[in-house]
């Protein structure tokens, strides 16, 4: 008698395409990127406008700050955790850039070294966040409300009741002139987008992020550190955070302690689109970009197409939860445990 | 063989509050051999591959490494001298590749400042697969990995473990079998064999015949100190069995004496039942009836087990309980209506690992605790304790969270759960006794005799076909989603293991 | 039995020697279980819903007992009886990082200053927040009792009657700014909210209007950005842009669009409708100053200055500087009145604290008023209009000088 029982394996589909490897691989944020090419092929019915090239330059320099915002975060979250100081670390960050600057309030002419003091303060306020949660192991959730206010007071603190207008040309024109037609804030942005994603493939930090998320009981048993990673996790988010801060200020060209206001929103939204699990451990710095360009792309085109601002808000709410859903669809299989 | 001694412990005691689990253990490992270590649970020896594994530190004595006394502050250090262990319990992490998990903790050079060199760590990764036989992919992802062969990448993340230093590695394989098929398992038996010329092995296992197959030598266990060591190939199963109870309780395992004829009155009757993997499946269970469920791992029988309790659903078919048709919904129903069900992936589905024994006891049915709307404590604690008591569950006290317990323990707690409820009326048992040491076996199947003998009807989805056949009235099998054959068994009458196999297969 | 052509499973083999040996030792008898009633598997819930709805049910009878017993200030008749060196000045705002707020604490300071009540001036900060205002305003009149005045600019509308509740149970002072309910006004009965004061949107919004208007030299196309649409300030504002756009039929208004007050969203929001529309836009009206610098910024980064044009509303001092600055585009805004609501609403609330004058008796408009509408700012007379946060000017003397028009509702 035939001896062995009939034993069922399903091994990982080699004879399956590149493509279809690559699709399935989570390195590239499918789902977001429909939603994305569907924004886009319904402006182009409603406002063609929308793909002129002075609207997506628009569209650049509206999603760089939040793209910056994001690349941090993703750490964060991919380590299970969350950073919801966002909005006061730049609001502390900007103010600062702006009272270092010269401006008409104080005294001081720093340049462009502003901007590195900004994104020591926002690393600051993350080392702050970041030991709290990994030391005296308090919820990153409930931490980071206490840092984003720590933030706002600092900023407050800055601004002792007269806003700061910069007046350094060289630093208001980077979110002006352009090179090769897109403003220097916007290579910024690209460029701190591609540091983050060579961070998350090829360092030690970026991976062990990545297995922090999967399942800290067995990264710690194989030798991880994971209290050091989650405390780089948060320094490396207010870092970015910082350096948007900085960013947002060029912008309006005057410190502001709300520089980030709604900024929270945009960001978290554009990391669960993107595919970024808040439960940790999937998606990556690429995925939450492409969620933030969303997040740009809808705002943007509900004004082109003249959406009532009445509902818009209400719309961008609903599209982010619709988006979110059909994201983690795709994901509710795949965190089952295959026997 | 050399007598040097690669790894092992000195007189090492290990105490927690109210167990002392460790009195004055030493056990060695020689070069390039496979030592066994088997005992009940609660034995000792999860607390021993503990040490061994740099988890815990013992209370007295020595871990001794390459003849000398070392001292681990942790799992890294012993990782870094070249100690591994293969986990019972999963340690690859789903969302990163097969080879990283492989290489975890331990890139070396291949991350070099900090950086990652993938062709280079996916080279070496895979060096270690092809050496266990994987024929895994590097690049391929975990979690779409059936156990098996998860199994084996563990295998082989242990021996890339081992091999931090230039030292010959020592890998600890702690019930690596609990989860493994037949093939699997042959298989699992090469890759030790292989692994013995190059590494020093130590393999935990409560199945002896296990142990038997590929250890040079075995130590035995019980209540917290080593007993005996023999040689496999010179000892008889039957002393072996004895030093590891301490007792004749061999006999009698499955308390065939306590087998009574059943109710002719039918309880639970399926007609024509079918899910998504089970078709057509008919069947009756008498009131006081056993009847095993056998089948292979595709065969249905669990997934018809838990349709039973509302976990699954139905497409088409009926199901009464004592003359009342059932409409399978929820399990919150089935519980309702007098239905119990115990799973195999005990901690997944069965305990909280988080609450106390005491709550995880009175989860399903607070209301035999209860007086009113309110739970009474003190009826609380006395019916806890009573249960504690029948069933042998060994726990410092009875608020100890679940998740101290050794494995077996919670699967007793679990059990007790829903035998909470005097209204009982079908008990649906998946592998109930899969993990269990032989004396916690041998409870439960008393147990089951009790309550069939009072009257509860019971499915039992068996571990193995010994256990179906002997603990049950009828053994009916199961292939492909249905049933395929039907056999009586009484005491005096059991049936031919090769026929119920030539069904299931 | 056949063991022969088996599956190896070895691990069977171990199991077979322990096969039953029918002469083993029987079992201990084990216990029975007790038997017990059958109860329903709700009871959890039950339990759960029934002390939920008893905490529910203690935390209502608490916070009537809470409003019932501190009427021990009670009803002291129409007239207030503190000495003036007894009273504490309070001022609510939103939060010291808008600078809107921090003139208005200026202007409160000044007025204590002016009365010797320096150490007795308090401001209280809500950051937006309804029921962190109202607990602040609920502590403070607990330890002050009924010499306690409070100038409160309260978060949203519907928290008023709650704090005029308050007000009068401790027989405290109160002047509201800005928002209060439909309809609600301060009762010609009830001394103790002793007026409400705002500042007219209409004429800011079509003043202003008007002046970009004009500006633009009477033809052209303008966008506007509005404010939280559910303001009374926001609707009140554009009610007046649309009075001037009927009387400009040369101007087009193309769209309209929220950017929530904030300065980064006007700005995002300006450059989208500038993509959209393109050269036709010569002109922005924005609902404050806030959104209209934002709405500045964009248009300089599409390389536009000076050849839109853009107003406000506020008085801000950047947007002061902007309409000094004949290059910039920015032609109008409107004096900030933060320093006088801050100054006079204090000035009148003393008043009535220390018996000075008797809220009940007087005439509607001085209970609910507008402010005496100020002309708007454009390069003509930018020159003339001080620092927003300067407090010189003030005078105390005629409690009623400040009142505009009656609210009328």
């Amino acid at each position: 008698m035939s001896a062995a029982p009939s034993v069922t394996t399903r091994t990982q589909g080699v004879q399956s395409s590149r493509l279809r490897g690559v699709l399935r691989s989570e390195r590239v944020p499918v789902p977001a990127l429909a939603v994305l090419a569907l924004i886009c092929l319904v402006m182009l019915a409603v406002n063609p406008s929308f793909l002129s090239l002075g609207n997506l330059s628009t569209l650049a320099i509206q999603a760089a700050v939040p793209a910056v915002l994001a690349v941090g975060l993703t750490f964060v979250v991919l380590m299970g955790g969350i950073d919801l100081s966002l909005e006061g670390v730049m609001g502390a960050a900007g103010m600062t850039t702006a009272v270092l600057l010269l401006n008409d309030r104080t005294g001081n002419n720093l340049g462009l070294w502003a901007v590195l003091a900004a994104m020591l303060v926002g690393a600051g306020l993350g080392a702050l966040s970041g030991l709290s949660v990994a030391f005296l192991r308090v919820p990153s959730f409930i931490v980071t409300i206490g840092t984003w206010q720590i933030g706002l007071g600092i900023a407050q603190l800055l601004f002792a009741g007269k806003p700061p207008r910069i007046q350094d040309a060289t630093f208001l024109s980077f979110a002006i002139d352009r090179v090769a037609g897109l403003p220097v804030l916007v290579w910024t942005a690209i460029v701190v987008v591609l540091i983050g994603m060579w961070i998350q493939r090829y360092s030690r930090f970026g991976r062990y992020a990545m297995v922090v998320g999967g399942g800290e009981d067995i990264a710690r048993l194989s030798g991880i550190p994971v209290r050091r990673i989650r405390v780089y996790g948060f320094v490396l988010s207010g870092l970015c955070a910082g350096l948007a801060g900085a960013m947002a200020t060029a912008r309006t060209g005057v410190g502001d302690v709300g520089i980030g206001t709604g900024q929270l929103f945009i960001t978290i939204a554009g990391v669960v689109i993107g595919g970024t699990v808040l439960t940790g451990g999937r998606g990556g710095v690429l995925h939450s970009v492409v969620g933030v360009i969303v997040m740009a792309a809808l705002a943007n085109g509900m004004v082109l197409a003249g959406v009532s601002s009445f509902i818009q808000q209400a719309v961008l709410g609903a599209i982010v939860v619709v988006a979110a859903v059909v994201t983690m669809w795709r994901l509710r299989a795949r965190l089952r445990v295959v026997k | 063989m050399t007598s040097s001694v690669v790894f092992g412990v000195r007189n090492v005691s290990k105490s927690f509050p109210g167990v002392k689990a460790l009195k004055d253990v030493s056990i060695e490992i020689h070069p390039r051999e496979v030592v066994g270590l088997i005992g009940e649970n609660g034995a000792g020896k999860s607390t021993l591959l503990k040490i061994l594994s740099g988890v815990q530190r013992p209370d007295t004595g020595d871990v001794i490494l390459r003849d000398q006394p070392v001292t681990f502050n942790g799992v890294g250090d012993a990782v870094r001298e070249g100690v591994a262990m293969v986990y019972q319990e999963q340690s690859l992490l789903p969302n990163i590749t097969v080879g990283e998990n492989v290489l975890l903790g331990n890139e070396g050079g291949t991350v070099r400042g900090g950086v990652y060199r993938w062709s280079e760590l996916r080279k070496r990764a895979q060096g270690y697969l092809d050496q266990v036989g994987t024929g895994l992919d590097a690049a391929a992802t975990t979690e779409s990995l059936p156990f098996a062969q998860r199994q084996m990448v563990e295998v082989a993340k242990a021996l890339a473990t081992g091999e931090r230093t230039h030292h010959e590695p020592v890998i600890l394989l702690d019930e690596p079998t609990s989860v493994l098929e037949h093939a699997e398992i042959e298989k699992l038996y090469e890759i030790v064999r292989e692994l013995r010329e190059r590494a020093s092995i130590v393999f935990v296992s409560h199945r002896m015949n296990e142990v038997l197959a590929v250890c040079d030598r075995v130590y035995i266990m019980r209540d917290g100190e080593v007993v005996a060591v023999r040689d496999p190939k010179t000892v008889a199963e039957h002393e072996l069995y004895e030093l590891m109870v301490g007792e004749e309780r061999h006999e009698g395992f499955y308390h065939e004496e306590g087998q009574a004829e059943p109710d002719p009155r039918v309880r639970l009757e399926i007609s024509q039942l079918s899910g998504e993997h089970f078709h057509d499946i008919s069947l009756t269970v008498a009131r006081g009836e056993v009847v095993a469920l056998m089948g292979v791992q595709e065969s249905g029988r669990e997934y018809l087990g838990r349709a039973l309790f509302g976990a699954v659903p139905v497409r088409s078919g009926t199901v009464t309980l004592d003359g009342e048709r059932l409409n399978f919904r929820t399990p919150t129903q089935a519980v309702r209506d007098g239905i119990g069900y115990i799973p195999s992936e005990r901690k997944v589905d069965g305990a909280v690992l988080g609450m106390s024994v005491n709550d995880n006891l009175t989860l399903a049915h607070p209301d035999q605790v209860s007086k009113g709307p309110f739970i009474d404590p003190a009826l609380e604690r006395k019916t806890v304790r009573q249960w504690l008591d029948r069933l042998r569950v060994k726990t410092p006290s009875a608020t100890t969270l679940m998740r101290t317990l050794s494995g077996g323990n919670q699967q007793k707690v679990v059990l007790a759960k829903w035998l909470l409820d005097p209204d009982l009326r079908l008990l649906i048992l998946d592998t109930p006794t899969r993990g269990l040491d032989i004396g916690a076996k041998a409870d439960v199947y008393q147990l089951i005799r009790e309550l069939a003998g009072k009257g509860l009807s019971v499915l039992l989805i068996a571990d193995t076909l010994d256990e179906g056949i002997a603990m049950s009235h009828r053994v009916i099998t199961m292939k492909d989603g249905r049933i395929t054959g039907e056999f009586p068994s009484t005491p005096s009458n059991r049936p031919d293991k090769a026929d119920v196999l030539a069904r299931m297969v | 039995m056949n063991e022969g052509n088996r599956p190896s499973s070895a691990h069977r083999k171990g199991l077979d020697t322990m096969k039953c040996n029918p002469s083993e030792p029987a079992h201990p008898a084990l216990p029975a279980h007790p038997t017990l009633r059958f109860r329903g598997g709700s009871r959890r819930r039950i339990l759960v819903g029934a002390v939920a709805a008893g905490a529910l049910v203690l935390a209502a009878l608490t916070g009537c007992a809470d409003s019932g017993s501190s009427s021990a200030g009670g009803d002291s008749g129409g007239k207030g009886t503190c000495k003036p060196e007894d009273v504490t000045l309070v001022q609510s705002g939103r939060g010291l990082e808008n600078e809107y707020y921090v003139s208005v604490d200026a202007g409160a300071k000044a007025f204590a200053a002016a009365k010797g009540l320096t150490g007795k001036y308090q401001w209280i900060a809500s950051d937006g927040d309804s029921s962190k205002q109202l607990s602040q305003i609920k502590s403070i009149l607990a330890n002050g009792g009924e010499c306690v005045v409070l100038n409160v600019d309260p978060n949203e509308a519907s928290i008023v009657p709650s704090i005029v509740k308050e007000v009068d149970n401790a027989g405290a002072w109160l002047v509201t700014q800005w928002n209060t309910p439909e309809g609600l006004l301060p009762a010609a009965d009830d001394p103790h909210w002793v007026a409400h004061m705002s500042v007219d949107g209409v004429p800011q919004g079509y003043d202003t209007a008007k002046a970009l208007f004009e500006s633009m030299g009477g033809k052209g196309s303008i966008v506007a950005l509005q404010g939280i649409l559910d303001n009374a300030p926001a609707q009140e504002r554009f009610k007046g842009l649309q009075k001037a756009l009927a009387e400009y039929p040369g101007i087009t208004l193309l769209e309209d669009q929220t950017a929530g007050w904030d300065r980064t969203k006007g700005q995002d929001v300006t450059q989208s409708l500038l993509t959209k529309y393109g050269d036709q836009i010569t002109g922005v009206w924005a609902a404050n100053d806030s959104m209209g610098l934002g709405a500045l910024a964009a248009i300089n980064g599409a390389g536009k200055t000076g050849k839109i044009k853009v107003s406000g509303i506020d008085g801000l001092k950047e947007a002061l500087d902007a309409v000094a600055d004949p290059t910039s585009g920015y032609v109008a805004t409107t004096q900030s009145t933060a320093v006088q609501q801050g100054a006079y609403g204090l000035n009148i609330g003393f008043a009535a604290a220390t018996g000075q004058i008797d809220p009940s008796a007087e005439s509607a408009d001085h209970r609910a008023f507008y402010l005496k509408p100020l002309p708007v700012i454009t390069a003509a007379n930018v020159a003339t209009v001080g620092n927003p946060a300067d407090t010189s000017t003030l005078d105390f003397t005629d409690v009623w000088a400040p009142v505009g028009q009656e609210i009328s509702q």
